[in-house]
């Protein structure tokens, strides 16, 4: 058995019993036991669970009654998704003996679909707070080089798909979370539209912008998780009843007669991305045309606004959420979330309701914007992964990050490998899509990724001597 | 620079309960300047379009 898989390419090799779950779980049992203690991307190895779940999808198959794609498909979850009877930290000291009693809905709807639970993966503290070295778990590194920075909060997902120790993986999405990974570990991650997939389980950070989505080495991957995940919840205030498509089904269409905007200024001004990032989008761009769309610009709010706009409702929602322990066990969160979300004490309620209005206007703006588009592209990081020690304790106050506009208007967004840098680490675009259209958003997404050859570069990683081991 | 006095600060902190300690009392004055930057950006005037509202979709 060679390796990693990617899903489509596992769940082809088991249909066709050329590849078996146990086989393919121990495969990757095997690789977290020879890799992680440098990428500390899970924070609990669910092993004999993972062994379980691939034997009855072996049963299942033997018995020719697969559940789908998904059955038998090896999948982390962030640890900040409710798993019953397994613990769920938020990679947090709060929660460090935290164990939930019901799955997620969306853990319980990849469980139904043949998922292995291969365990529980880093992220930042509560989705906020990283990286921190002052929590009781290390924060995760980057596959491509692990001195540097994985981009969070969705940290330990992005580590691990990156390094083939899963297929797939869950994250979350409040202001980047899931895109920002995806972007720097060189995978593939969907925030798709608010409300689609029930947050019920998840742990809150800021409840009008937080997103559950999937993480994947392809945009094809992406879409068979997603097709898992999405769906009405009654149980989720923003749940919305809206018809699920099979989001696998036009993949291969491509792009003519499609209409794909530019927010030029996002990444050429408003915070200039590195040169490889600003080639990626202009061979994106030069893909697209020649697939036969048509490539125009299109103009929004300074990014800063978008970012001010989000963060600013972030910080006051985080807050809500956590002013009973952060006024009662302020030192027992790590010293980035809890000194983050603590500047919320220093706004006032008229500012948050500025915020909200201000919001709205976007809104208005962005579905104006993108009246006559079918997607938009910009970056989806300004460049390559940073030293995982240079990250600034203060950088949301500093930069506009790109990935914030489409958490504030709620439009699906998905981050994409673009190529790689002068550091050898990847870099991204992002692409965004009108609410609902995931079925558009990947299918450009993909024709993109088909035409470019970054999906045959896995990172180089060795085998290291075990420090500490996450297995249970 | 924050347009907020220390005195001012002090007294948000003791209002908000947060058991600060002195150091994260000086390193949170030193960036609130910054946040006040953010905040501006989302306070300039706008239309009624851009207020908050319940809708409803009649059945």
């Amino acid at each position: 058995m060679s390796g990693p898989f990617t899903i489509a390419e596992a769940a082809k090799l088991m249909a066709a019993k050329k590849l078996s779950p146990v086989e393919l779980t121990q495969s990757c049992l095997d690789r977290i036991k020879a890799l992680d203690p440098a990428l500390n991307s899970f924070l609990l190895v669910t092993e004999e669970r993972a062994l379980t779940d691939a034997r009855a999808a072996e049963a299942r198959k033997m018995r020719g009654d697969s559940k789908g794609v998904l059955d038998g498909i090896p999948i982390g979850h962030k640890d900040i998704y409710n798993t019953a009877g397994i613990r769920t930290t938020a990679h947090s000291r709060l929660l460090i003996d935290n164990v939930p009693t019901e799955d997620a809905r969306s853990v319980a709807m990849l469980t139904e679909a043949g998922t292995v639970m291969m365990g529980k993966l880093a992220t930042h503290e509560f989705a906020l707070g990283g990286p921190s070295f002052d929590l009781p778990w290390p924060p995760a590194r980057n596959p491509w080089n692990t001195e540097h920075f994985t981009a969070g909060s969705s940290s330990g997902t992005g580590a691990a798909v990156a390094a083939g120790l899963i297929l797939g993986g869950t994250g979350s999405d409040t202001g980047g979370s899931i895109r920002g990974p995806a972007a720097l570990c060189g995978i593939a991650g969907i925030k798709p539209t608010y409300g689609l997939i029930s947050r019920v389980g998840i742990l809150p950070l800021a409840a009008t912008l937080d997103h559950a989505g999937p993480m994947a080495w392809t945009v094809q991957d992406c879409a068979l998780l997603l097709q898992a995940m999405a769906g009405h919840d009654a149980s989720d205030p923003a749940s919305a009843a809206h018809p699920v498509p099979n989001y696998a089904a036009a993949l291969g269409e491509g792009v003519k007669g499609l209409r794909i905007g530019v927010i030029r200024h996002f990444h050429e001004t408003d915070n200039r991305a590195s040169p490889a990032t600003l080639a990626g989008i202009d061979t994106a761009i030069d893909v697209w045309r020649s697939g036969g769309a048509e490539i125009v610009d299109i103009e929004l709010s300074p990014l800063m606004d978008y970012h001010a706009c989000g963060f600013f409702i972030l910080l006051a929602e985080a807050y809500a959420v956590h002013e009973p322990w952060l006024t009662s066990r302020y030192y027992e969160y790590g010293e980035l979330f809890r000194d983050r979300v603590a500047m919320a004490a220093f706004t006032s309620a008229p500012d948050y309701v500025q915020a909200i209005r201000r919001r709205r206007e976007l809104c208005l703006e962005m579905a104006a914007a993108m009246a006559n588009v079918d997607v938009v592209v910009t970056a989806a990081q300004q460049g390559e992964a940073p030293l995982i020690a240079d990250v600034p304790k203060w950088v949301m106050l500093d930069k506009a990050n790109f990935t914030m506009p489409f958490n504030v208007t709620g439009y699906p967004a998905m981050s994409v490998c673009s190529g790689f840098g002068a550091g050898g680490l990847p870099v991204a675009i992002q692409i965004a899509a009108k609410p609902f259209q995931e079925g558009t958003l990947l299918r450009v997404a993909h024709a993109y990724e088909m035409a470019t050859t970054w999906r045959a570069k896995r990172p180089a990683m060795t085998e290291v001597t075990d420090q500490k081991s996450a297995f249970a | 620079m924050t347009t907020m006095t220390k005195a001012e600060f002090d007294a948000t902190v003791g209002r908000s309960r947060l058991p600060l300690d002195a150091a994260t009392r000086e390193e949170l004055f030193g960036v609130l300047g910054k946040l006040d930057a953010m905040v501006e950006r989302v306070k300039r005037p706008k239309p009624r379009e851009a207020e908050s509202a319940l809708i409803f979709v009649p059945e």
